[in-house]
């Protein structure tokens, strides 16, 4: 590409550019990054560990596998961090830790790399493929996804997406909209007032406690799961519960019934306080639990 | 991008009819917003829902005899399901939904041939012979979808370490015994509503899986 072709933007980040670091060789890159400002981090295999301080820059630090180099890109305003390797990026094990502002929103991938991120107070994106993620601090929004691996949010944050295929997913602290699903692992949620929740997992169990806005709604789904729902003696919802062949235990309403003579499919539908909350549990073999907290 | 700006784009993001980088603008926030993301999903619901309603409704065969014999057979068939004609009609719409996302994806991942090196990942046949009619159909349809979606994954499958494959084999294997488990049952009680829509929820989640494992994999 010829130089007249380069975008004004990247002409005027070229300074930037980091000098790719050595193979296997300790990284230390430092820029200066505005509040507010979007951190965006890929590394293949390894590790990312960002962390939220009160200077208005960007550190990255660690160790880049042999093969790889780390480059620093972009403005104070959206800063890219990007492991390069020379043939194939699973083979460049790279253990980063990455100090951002701590009001920055991050955007984090990774294939074969576990992720941490604490003490962001911005909007956190993060993804991995064979590998953990665990999102720790005061951000609002948050959406973590593993293929293989544990999910753990700990924030309270108003908008919470966490997905794993083979792993637990793990939220607390949470409110407003919520999704968290697994194939294989348990669900579980413990955190303040929600206007949208849903919780699903295949295999695994569902644990969900926590209270519900009016006109809120919880649907909790496994197949071979149990459902575990602890809410505030108060509840104002209406309840449907199912499941075809566990049981059903409540607190907080009648006994179950079995609906048909032939299956042993057993369904309670009931109403607390002023019912404006909607709850919805479905399960296949699992039994469904629902207590005052 | 806000809410607000996705919002006025996102007919036009259902439809496909936006510039790539308008595209990539609203996905990028869909990404981020859980709001906007059921929205999102609302809006393709009830476009499913329009695009699956018949011009007219004339039944294949007569269907009384069957009705006569499980209102005679079956008591709880007297009674209407809390949602009549949600299952339906969340069936289409889900298999609709699921039609479109396969084809999507797979319009985006032009990538290799399905290697021979190595094996391609596999998944059961869903429809068993004995199910009631409209699962077959509905099966039929979430199973052409998925052997879709499997094809982009075997094109894709030289990115994945063997384990990870092996992993995602394994968790398919896991839902296609969830199916096995919920096509057991409806055979028990075909009217149930709950178990109706645990089956389209459950082949929904291996789409699901099968498309996040593709768009995890396609960044490499």
């Amino acid at each position: 590409m010829g130089m007249t072709r380069l975008p004004l933007a990247l002409l005027l980040a070229l300074p930037l550019l980091a000098r790719p670091s050595a193979a296997g060789e300790a990284v230390d890159v430092h820029r200066p990054a505005a509040r507010g400002g979007l951190v965006s981090i890929e590394n293949a295999a390894g590790s990312i560990h960002v962390v939220g301080w009160e200077r208005a820059e960007v550190a990255v630090t660690g160790a880049v596998g042999r093969g790889g180099a780390v480059n620093v890109t972009g403005g104070p305003n959206r800063t890219r961090i990007e492991v390069e390797a020379d043939g194939n990026p699973q083979s460049v094990h790279s253990d980063l830790e990455v100090r951002v502002p701590a009001t920055s929103r991050v955007e984090i991938e990774g294939f074969s790399a576990s992720i941490t991120v604490a003490d962001v107070s911005g909007a956190v994106r993060a993804e991995s493929v064979n590998g953990s993620i665990a999102v720790n601090g005061s951000m609002t929004d948050v959406r973590a996804e593993t293929v293989n691996g544990s999910v753990e949010v700990s924030a309270p944050a108003a908008h919470v997406s966490a997905e794993s295929v083979n792993g637990s997913v793990t939220v607390r602290g949470a409110s407003g909209d919520l999704e968290a699903t697994s194939v294989n692992g348990r669900v579980s949620v413990t955190g303040g007032t929600f206007t949208r929740a849903r919780l699903e997992s295949v295999n695994g169990s569902v644990r969900f406690e926590g209270k519900l806005g009016d006109g809120g709604w919880l649907e909790a789904e496994t197949v071979g799961g149990s459902v575990d729902l602890v809410l505030p003696a108060t509840v104002g919802a209406d309840f449907t519960l199912s499941t075809f062949s566990g049981e059903i235990q409540n607190e907080l309403g009648p006994a179950a019934r079995r609906v048909s003579r032939y299956t042993t499919e057993k369904e309670l539908h009931f109403t607390t306080g002023n019912g404006k909350a909607r709850i919805n549990v479905h399960t296949l073999s699992g039994g469904i639990r629902v207590r005052k907290q | 991008m806000t809410c607000a700006e996705a919002m006025d784009r996102l007919d036009d993001y259902v439809d496909g009819e936006l510039s790539e980088a308008e595209f990539q603008e609203v996905e990028l926030h869909l990404g981020m917003c859980a709001a906007c993301r059921d929205e999102e999903r609302r809006l393709r619901a009830v476009l499913a829902h329009a695009a699956a309603l018949p011009r007219e409704a004339t039944p294949a065969r007569d269907l009384w005899p069957e009705i006569a014999d499980a209102i005679t057979h079956r008591p709880r068939l007297v009674w209407l399901p809390r949602r009549p004609a949600l299952v339906p009609l969340g069936i289409a719409a889900a298999l609709l939904i699921a039609a479109v996302s396969a084809a999507v994806l797979v319009r985006r991942q032009p990538g290799p041939a399905l290697s021979t090196a190595s094996a391609p990942v596999t998944v059961q046949p869903a429809a068993l012979t004995g199910d009631p009619p409209h699962l077959l159909e509905a099966e039929r349809e979430y199973d052409r979808a998925t052997s879709e979606l499997l094809a982009a994954l075997n094109a894709r499958r030289d990115s994945l370490s063997p384990a990870t494959v092996a992993m995602v084999e394994e968790n398919l294997r896991t839902i296609d015994q969830a199916l096995a488990q919920i096509r057991a049952a409806l055979r028990q009680d075909p009217t149930s509503p709950e178990l109706n829509h645990l089956l389209t929820s459950t082949h929904q989640k291996k789409l699901e899986v099968l498309q996040q494992v593709i768009r995890l994999g396609a960044r490499l």
